[in-house]
């Protein structure tokens, strides 16, 4: 090995594939083009509102993905720029936060896991493993294409 | 040597990609495109590799 890149994933427009099977990972489903996110439906000041997010667009998304024990949804919201950020409300009885994680880091650890393989794919690299490591993280080895 | 690219993706979904068995500088023009892909570079750190692989390929000169 000889450099290791560490990267911040982004969600892109075309990426969302890879986040429709990030959710199927965690056991949930992508419905796209639904422009309401369920939450508990007003702002109960009792945590930071999301940056960059007036009260008045909670609950606004694109998109939403669905899990069957949890009747809050959550919101994959575009941003000006194209990306998207994913928003839900972590309220206990919405059922969201043991699925997805503290901060959605379940979910995005399977859209990592998943935009990484599909990624890779489209640049000829082909998947020889997948490994859950003892610290949490998820590695992937792919026969290099060079 | 055989040549792989690893991705470690990390419990808050950041990713990690190494390069194995590229020589030299080879690794970064080999993983630049899938860390372009993926999102925003953060940090990059060259190992003991990169640099061995550099002093066993010297540049030959002559007069």
């Amino acid at each position: 090995m000889s450099h290791i890149t560490k990267i911040k994933t982004v969600i892109h427009e075309d990426d969302l594939d890879a986040m429709a099977q990030g959710a199927v990972r965690l056991g949930g489903q992508l419905v796209r083009d639904v422009d309401r996110y369920k939450w508990y439906g007003r702002w109960m000041r009792d945590s930071p509102l999301p940056e960059g997010v007036p009260e008045e667009d909670l609950g606004k998304c694109a998109h939403v993905i669905r899990f069957p024990r949890a009747s809050y949804e959550v919101g994959l919201v575009r941003q000006a720029d194209g990306t998207y950020t994913v928003q839900y409300d972590d309220w206990r009885q919405g059922g969201l936060a043991p699925i997805v994680g503290e901060g959605a880091a379940k979910l995005l650890q399977a859209f990592g896991v998943e935009t990484s393989i599909a990624h890779a794919h489209k640049l000829g690299h082909r998947l020889l493993k997948e490994e859950k490591l003892p610290n949490g993280r998820i590695k992937l080895q792919f026969a290099g294409r060079f | 040597m055989a040549k792989i690219i690893e991705v470690e993706v990390d419990t808050d979904g950041s990713v990690q990609v190494k390069a194995v068995g590229y020589p030299g500088s080879s690794c970064k023009a080999a993983t630049r495109p899938l860390e372009s892909a993926l999102g925003i570079v953060q940090d990059v750190t060259l190992t003991s590799e990169y640099y061995q692989t550099a002093v066993l390929n010297p540049v030959k000169r002559t007069q």
